[in-house]
């Protein structure tokens, strides 16, 4: 949807930079929707290109969760919180559709293992975030640099 | 000052969240449900619920741990914190990014962070699941939007709305 509006409708970029952004909004630290803007922002317009793409796409989530949280945090009316379990549930059922399809549809077996490694780490073992990049970076570096057979 | 652990736990957040917003959910637990009892592990799910169901990314559910922990001011404390050091990460990075295109270590980099990302985002899913309440029927929930998430392209945030209005019936 991004894409549609500001490479085809707007034409503030092209296709290629686009995807180049995409790239870097993915791996770097941060919210791919915000990275993204913040890139085609400061594509544009530079800083303060950068500064309103940035507001523009935080705002919006903010402030309707701010009315949403408002009313919900402040009610004990059971069919509230029955509502936000709810929605709990089925929004973990859809991160693990979306898990299931990253991990299983695009890497290999090796990368698989990595993965369940990465997951058992912290679930089991409670590692802190900031060790396991330190830890599992580098082990994944090797791993998917094996002389390339051409997965994902 | 509750503010200012606030603004450290999640700028902390906000720059060791490679890979986007799902991989930081473990660690954002840990903090602030394990460590410093803001919220609960209920609650916490509950959050990522509302999240999903709001534009814009799911990170944002910061805001109603900072919320709940100290009013709007906390709620635009932890926005702040855990959008703006990636933020300007990601803006002073863009612009060298574009040089290093066709740079071996650039796509070798990308590619190794995607299983340790992927590894951190089954974690968050567990650690969300241990925080749903309903019992069978929010199993039951969950695994339906599971089947319905793989077998069909509807609309992620029509479902989880869905959801709320079931769940206000049948989880109350």
């Amino acid at each position: 949807m991004i894409r549609r509006e500001v490479v085809r409708t707007k034409q503030w970029i092209t296709d290629d930079e686009y995807l180049d952004l995409l790239s870097l909004g993915n791996l770097l630290p941060g919210s791919n929707p915000i990275n993204i803007a913040v890139l085609i922002g400061s594509h544009i317009a530079g800083a303060p290109g950068a500064c309103v793409a940035f507001f523009a796409s935080v705002f919006p989530g903010f402030a309707i969760l701010m009315l949403l949280g408002a009313f919900a945090l402040d009610s004990h009316q059971p069919w509230v919180q029955g509502a936000l379990s709810g929605c709990a549930a089925v929004a973990v059922g859809l991160t693990l559709a979306n898990a299931y399809e990253l991990t299983f549809k695009r890497i290999d077996l090796v990368e698989i293992a990595l993965v369940a490694a990465v997951a058992a780490s912290v679930l089991v073992l409670h590692i802190s975030l900031a060790l396991t990049l330190v830890i599992f970076v580098p082990i994944a570096l090797v791993v998917t640099s094996r002389p390339a057979k051409k997965a994902s | 000052m509750i503010y200012g652990r606030l603004a450290i736990v999640f700028t902390i957040l906000s720059l060791l969240g490679f890979g986007g917003g799902t991989a930081i959910i473990p660690q954002m637990h840990a903090d602030v449900v394990d460590h410093y009892h803001w919220v609960t592990s209920a609650d916490f799910a509950r959050f990522y619920g509302l999240g999903k169901l709001s534009p814009g990314a799911t990170t944002t559910m910061a805001a109603l741990v900072g919320f709940a922990v100290a009013g709007l001011l906390g709620a635009v404390v932890a926005t702040l914190a855990v959008f703006v050091p990636s933020g300007v990460l990601v803006y002073a990075t863009g612009h060298v990014w574009g040089k290093l295109r066709g740079n071996p270590w650039r796509e070798r980099v990308a590619r190794a962070i995607k299983p340790v990302v992927l590894g951190l985002i089954w974690a968050g899913v567990f650690t969300l699941a241990r925080g749903v309440v309903g019992g069978p029927v929010a199993i039951a929930m969950a695994a339906t939007a599971t089947v319905l998430m793989l077998v069909t392209q509807w609309n992620q945030a029509l479902m989880v709305l869905a959801a709320g209005a079931i769940g206000a019936v049948v989880l109350r």
